[in-house]
């Protein structure tokens, strides 16, 4: 087996600067072929031309020069050939410009000397934010991080894999934090680097702009819907994979809004993992490296931005406020106190890497063979032939990378774990509904009447929670942190937990009660059971209120 | 033109086999180990057809042989604690594009080579063209459909329905009764589909109205004899007793606590599974309060 060292150094992400042009050039060639083939059953040109058009111009009209005069000057150019009615040639010599300018937009770049500093300093600096007191001790370093999170997961096989394979990992997704997070389980997993998009806001500030665009970020720009910016995005996805770069894709989407596990995945971006293995095996047939999806679950007991993403998620504005901009991520004192509070417990994160598969959901053994449920050994390649004959059939993709994703969301369950704060929750959430019976969910958030629980009664029922969660492992475990603590105590860690990082802790302790404070934060921290049937049942009623 | 493997696991699959064969279709077919082995090796298109009691131990012998390049589609009726036929089909094998075959498939007209039609339905485009394609003559129409769920539950429950009508005409009820009951089993039909993630106009196709239509007057339907016992008296098989109330069972967890409005369903659960006797039953129907149609 290839040593870890030469493994990692030998990983296509330290060659992408070299094959950033030409990949850029791949994507808008493949783009300009697409549209000009006659046969074609796209959209037609001028009409996706078109929407550019009306997207871009819009977009343009509320943003100032200097940065996008290029920019301005490209779209009024395809606007006065579609108002000439330009020929097809010269329509997809503007689509080239376009599609060109938006490539080099997205690809971001890798820099090995960045990477190093990253992975030798940052971690250090990070550890050191985050638990001050071994400034006084000396002890600094990755020691004091790694004993406070907790990775799961064979390690071994997925470092065996990513040398002969592509590794395509997708999270569940709660917080900006999460990109940093993925990216340090895989350096302490000793897992190579990988390319990941990220939106083009969080580039904003100069320091992680610096890192995120050295480290294997790409920017994923939400303003622009339009058809034809996804398609490039796609097929920049398509073409780095190909390449044997490995990805990183939040198949959520977005950030949580709810805190309830994704079962809703957007696989678009994912899926183009398995048009570049149907282009592989085309091309190089039996040759072809294979790519393996590596679910992951990042579990914490609080969530940095919680009180935002809550706020907004009852606001049903989710899908419009889609980026964020002036959450709790955006104000570093607040990180630095998240960071400060969740570090200080002992095992307070969990990262999770869950078992991987392949493209058509089946699980994989050490050496990356495609097995059934029975163990059988099966070609993957048998999936896309027709004929013995490998073929590109979107609407086949489409449902492979569909059920995928229903493998994906069972393996985000099974690989939650469940912290004091949501186990806590789900109890006082019960005990909310039992209180305020029949109203809908705003009017029992929003109820004057102050409720509190006897913290007894509020500790059986979190005794009962704990079991019917041990009872289900398919649906998620008990953090390592709480495994060995009873009802109480559980308590006891979840109000540690809420009190002094929220502006308002969820719940808090007043003698002998337990006092429901910030009902929107108890509903948020509850939803990270929300699929959890039987935890949801033992959770009600909760007996012993005042 | 494909080969077709049809596993003629009940009458319904024996007389695809003769309809294909007859109107020059080429068909392999078998149930038994090396006659299994023999149809995944010429056949791209497999179709399962089987009593769903008998089902489990049909596909694992059916699972040594079946590759991933396969496109399979079942014709098994009835629910069961193992969940939806399709996905125990990609369970229990390597395949993945899997469909369901339903619809007033009648072992008399399929002989007799009289008109008839079916739906073919699964989310994967190639099963739904090509099953149409390769099951389609000038006696039989393979409608396509993308609501997989809605029909393999249509396909299931409609057996429920059959058996209200039976009751009805066991009774003497007469046809506006009779009318009744289909109208509004197919409505609740709708619901129960919608519930599952499905299409509710599912219910109005071949699968749900186009199947009670034809079975609810067909005597030899086994469902249709349960519904004349129940209300008459008599001997009742209980191999199709025991799937009838696997079927009423699983639809109580469908539906739990009633989350929709299946009355004429619910009420044939009861009848299956209680014991409620199919009088008591029309009169709690009857007195149910009147609502839009």
């Amino acid at each position: 087996m290839m040593p870890l060292v030469q493994a990692l150094s030998s990983s296509p992400m330290f060659r992408f600067d070299g094959l950033r042009s030409g990949i850029i050039e791949e994507v808008t060639e493949r783009i300009v072929d697409a549209h000009a083939r006659a046969e074609r059953t796209v959209e037609p040109l001028d009409r996706l031309l078109n929407e550019l058009v009306i997207h871009e111009q819009k977009r343009l009209r509320h943003v100032h020069p200097p940065d996008t005069i290029e920019d301005k000057r490209r779209v009024d150019d395809i606007a006065r050939a579609l108002q000439r009615r330009a020929t097809e040639g010269e329509l997809l010599e503007l689509l080239r410009r376009q599609a060109r300018a938006y490539a080099q937009d997205i690809a971001g770049s890798f820099s090995n000397p960045t990477y190093k500093v990253a992975t030798s300093v940052l971690p250090s600096l990070l550890s050191l934010l985050l638990t001050p007191q071994h400034l006084r001790s000396g002890e600094f370093g990755l020691g004091a991080l790694d004993a406070r999170v907790r990775i799961d997961g064979d390690i071994e096989q997925l470092r065996r894999l990513s040398a002969t394979g592509v590794l395509v990992v997708v999270p569940t997704h709660l917080s900006n934090l999460d990109s940093p997070l993925v990216g340090y389980a895989l350096m302490r997993a000793g897992l190579p680097p990988m390319a990941y998009g990220a939106g083009k806001n969080l580039f904003s500030s100069p320091l992680t702009s610096f890192f995120m665009a050295r480290l294997g970020a790409y920017k994923v720009d939400r303003r622009l819907g339009f058809p034809l910016y996804k398609e490039i995005l796609k097929t920049f996805s398509q073409v780095i994979l190909e390449e044997g770069l490995h990805s990183i894709f939040f198949p959520g989407g977005t950030r949580s809004r709810s805190g309830a596990v994704e079962s809703k995945l957007k696989l678009g971006l994912a899926g183009t993992a398995l048009s570049a293995y149907v282009e592989q095996l085309r091309t190089l047939g039996p040759g072809a490296r294979r790519f393996y999806f590596v679910p992951m679950t990042l579990n914490t007991p609080l969530v940095l931005e919680a009180e935002t993403l809550i706020e907004d998620y009852l606001k049903e504005i989710g899908k419009n406020r889609y980026i964020i901009e002036d959450d709790e991520f955006s104000r570093m004192g607040r990180v630095a106190t998240y960071a400060r509070k969740v570090m200080t417990m002992d095992q307070g994160l969990e990262l999770r890497f869950c078992a991987p598969r392949d493209p058509f959901g089946n699980h994989v053994d050490a050496d990356g063979r495609s097995l059934d449920s029975h163990g059988r050994e099966i070609d993957p390649a048998r999936y896309v032939m027709r004929d013995g004959v490998v073929t590109h059939h979107a609407g086949r993709d489409a449902e492979y990378t569909r059920e995928l994703g229903r493998h994906i969301v069972d393996d985000f369950r099974e690989g939650t774990s469940y912290f004091s704060t949501h186990i806590v929750s789900a109890a006082l959430f019960a005990y909310l509904e039992a209180e305020i019976p029949g109203s809908d969910l705003y009017q029992r958030l929003r109820h004057p009447r102050r409720l509190v629980v006897d913290a007894a009664a509020l500790a059986r029922r979190v005794d009962a929670i704990k079991a019917a969660i041990i009872g289900a492992p398919a649906l998620g475990r008990l953090a390592q942190r709480v495994a060995d603590m009873d009802g109480q105590e559980i308590v006891d860690d979840a109000l540690s937990a809420f009190s002094g990082y929220h502006t308002h802790p969820a719940a808090q302790r007043s003698g002998s009660v337990i006092e429901l404070v910030d009902r929107e934060l108890i509903l948020y921290y509850r939803n990270r059971l929300a699929h959890h049937g039987p935890a949801l049942e033992a959770a009600r009623p909760v007996g012993g209120g005042t | 033109m494909s080969v077709l493997g049809i596993v003629n696991g009940t009458p319904v699959g024996e007389a695809l086999v003769a309809r294909l064969g007859t109107d020059g279709r080429k068909v392999v077919s078998g149930v038994d180990a090396p006659s299994l082995k023999r149809m995944c090796a010429e056949a791209r298109l497999i179709l399962v057809d089987a009593h769903r009691a008998e089902l489990l131990p049909l596909l694992r012998r059916l699972g040594e042989y079946l590759e991933p390049n396969h496109l399979v589609a079942h014709t098994v009726h009835g629910l069961g604690q193992e969940g939806r036929v399709s996905l125990l089909i990609e369970t229990e094998s390597a395949c993945r594009r899997v469909g369901v075959l339903a619809g007033p498939l009648l072992v008399s007209a399929l002989r007799a080579g009289t008109p008839t039609a079916a739906v073919i339905a699964s989310h994967h485009p190639e099963v739904t063209e090509e099953f149409a394609s390769a099951l389609s003559t000038k006696h039989l129409r393979v409608y396509r459909s993308r609501d997989a769920a809605g029909v393999e539950l249509c396909a299931s429950l409609t057996e429920l329905a059959v058996v209200a009508c039976a009751m009805v005409d066991a009774l003497a009820l007469g046809a506006p009764a009779r009318a009744l009951v289909i109208t509004r089993a197919v409505r609740e039909l709708g619901r129960l589909v919608a519930l599952l993630g499905g299409d509710p106009l599912t219910a109005n196709g071949l699968a749900g109205l186009g199947d009670l239509l034809v079975r609810s007057v067909d005597p030899t339907t086994p469902s249709y004899q349960v519904g004349v016992a129940l209300a008459k008296g008599g001997d009742i098989d209980p191999s199709t007793l025991d799937s009838m109330k696997r079927t009423a069972a699983r639809l109580d967890q469908l539906n739990p606590g009633k989350k929709v409005s299946a009355h004429v369903f619910h009420g044939v659960a009861a009848a299956l599974t209680d014991g409620v006797e199919p009088a008591t039953l029309i009169e709690k129907l009857m007195s149910i309060r009147v609502l839009d149609e």
